[in-house]
């Protein structure tokens, strides 16, 4: 008797824990569910001048010097063939490309050193943004892309 | 002796660590969880480029433009083809539209209107589109009046073989 009597005194306050638990799992479901890993982002970052509509293609006044124009050819499927720098062809050797643009700007490009993209149409994005990051690489902070590829 | 133990024996489960546990996982998935505001289309496959810088800041006044393999251009709301020149308008309208609104917020800021437009267009392109394409949609935000370009790139070639 005695010892029922002190366990009817003990008056047991309990958190009702369920609820909260079914909260937090429904929680960690959604989390759980939603969770997708990025691969971060990286960016080229290029500056192109406004153009007039229908307008033509105004030539900056700028010295030869600064501007290494850069010529990109497509071959089958739309896979890099040819690179031509100026007027010399070093084929799809993108450590050669690093050597001429170095070669160019002696004592390194300035604020003013442009590179010229001159894409074929059919070459694949992938390509120009492989060699837009070794031109990027080599110091040039300007890239320019050309309205039309030209015809040779 | 047999009846008193009988009695008190309460079993009950220990729920703190689970607890713990529980609101651990939740805090974890909350602080990775990214809630972009970019519109990022997830198809589109970016070319793999490892000197591309990575983005750290969110650009000032973005423009998203997801443009896929074959030329489709995921705009708010509409999707257009560039290849098709009715698509191409509806882009030109969509450019010229989020030019004007850029040009407003510079006279709201009073600053003179023939100041570049700070807008930076983020293009997201697919490795196999053909840079024609490229070319088009480039000429477009050109002549929209638009001079800072993001061109986003994949650092790593993980998931290159993926997708």
């Amino acid at each position: 008797m005695r010892v029922r009597q002190h366990a009817a005194d003990e008056t047991k306050v309990e958190l009702q824990m369920t609820p909260m638990i079914d909260v937090v799992f429904q929680l960690l479901i959604f989390f759980l569910f939603t969770f997708k890993i990025r691969p971060i982002e990286g960016e080229i970052a290029v500056s192109l001048p406004p153009v007039e509509a229908g307008a033509a293609r105004q030539e900056e006044e700028i010295t030869p010097a600064e501007r290494v124009h850069v010529r990109l050819e497509a071959g089958v499927g739309g896979q890099l063939a040819n690179i031509v720098v100026e007027d010399q062809a070093i084929g799809t050797d993108l450590d050669a490309l690093r050597q001429l643009l170095t070669a160019a700007f002696p004592g390194g490009p300035g604020e003013d050193a442009e590179v010229e993209v001159d894409a074929d149409d059919q070459l694949l994005y992938g390509h120009v943004i492989r060699v837009a990051g070794v031109i990027l690489q080599s110091g040039v902070k300007k890239i320019l892309f050309t309205d039309r590829p030209t015809r040779r | 002796m047999r009846f008193r133990s009988g009695h008190i024996a309460v079993c009950e489960t220990e729920m703190t660590p689970m607890i713990d546990m529980a609101f651990q996982l939740i805090s974890f998935f909350m602080f990775v969880m990214n809630f972009s505001t970019e519109l990022v289309q997830e198809e589109v496959e970016l070319p793999v480029s490892q000197l591309a810088s990575p983005v750290l800041t969110s650009k000032e006044e973005p423009i998203v433009l997801n443009l896929d393999a074959d030329g489709t251009v995921f705009l708010p709301g509409q999707t257009i083809n560039i290849a098709d020149p009715n698509g191409l308008a509806r882009l030109n309208s969509y450019l010229h539209q989020e030019a004007a609104l850029a040009r407003l917020r510079l006279k709201a800021r009073g600053l003179p209107p023939d100041t570049p437009l700070p807008s930076t267009v983020i293009v997201r392109a697919d490795r196999a589109t053909p840079f024609e394409l490229v070319r088009i949609l480039l000429r477009a935000c050109r002549e929209a009046g638009f001079s800072n370009y993001s061109l986003r790139a994949q650092t790593q070639p993980q998931n290159q073989q993926g997708g």
